[in-house]
């Protein structure tokens, strides 16, 4: 699933380690979560869209094709 | 429990199972007892990595048991079991129909299974590890 998370991030400039230590994970599920190469839980989803005072739809973007791929 | 206590609860049994090891190989048994050697120094070498790296996030503040290392875990997991169902399902089929070619003693299957499961583990893990 696509993401803005590396967007928002740099935008507020944060580091990978310090948005993982806020959410409570290890810099390498950052890095991957960034990638898209991994789905976050709902509880981790909530809790990135809190930090960037955003919502779950606002960062990660679903898209319908591919997901059912 | 700490990363340390839970390093030095899993190296004492790492031990016991050394110690059986050559145990085994002493009575004879030599592929359950070099299986079980060969299985609990691998596990001690990957398990001695990953608690370098553990501490070293925490030290950090960081959590290196979060939903993504069970979620590689599990998919491991199955990964390793469904491999060794085939590899096992393989093997009877064959040995059935070609006849009892290899005659093993049950022991040592025990040692060569430990090993071929801990083995497919550790690779799926690290597979895993790279793409997700």
């Amino acid at each position: 699933m696509k993401n803005r998370l590396k967007e928002l991030r740099e935008k507020t400039s944060m580091t990978q380690e310090d948005l993982a230590s806020k959410v409570g994970v290890s810099r390498q599920t950052v890095i991957s979560l960034e990638r898209g190469k991994y789905n976050p839980s709902l509880i981790l989803a909530c809790k990135l869209a809190r930090i960037f005072n955003s919502t779950i739809e606002d960062i990660f973007l679903f898209d319908d094709e591919k997901e059912s791929e | 429990m700490s990363t340390l206590s839970r390093y030095m609860i899993g190296t004492f049994f790492q031990l016991i199972l050394i110690l059986l090891g050559i145990w085994a190989i002493h009575l004879g048994k030599f592929g359950l007892g070099s299986g079980l050697i060969a299985a609990t120094l691998m596990v001690f070498v990957v398990r001695s990595i990953k608690t370098k790296k553990i501490k070293e996030q925490q030290d950090k503040g960081l959590n290196p048991y979060d939903e993504r290392a069970y979620y590689i875990t599990r998919k491991a997991a199955y990964a390793s079991y469904r491999i060794f169902i085939i590899i096992s399902a393989s093997f009877v089929l064959f040995g059935s129909i070609l006849g009892p070619k290899i005659k093993l003693d049950p022991y040592n299957l025990i040692g060569m299974v430990i090993l071929v499961m801990v083995l497919l583990h550790i690779i799926f893990y690290y597979y895993y590890s790279s793409r997700e």
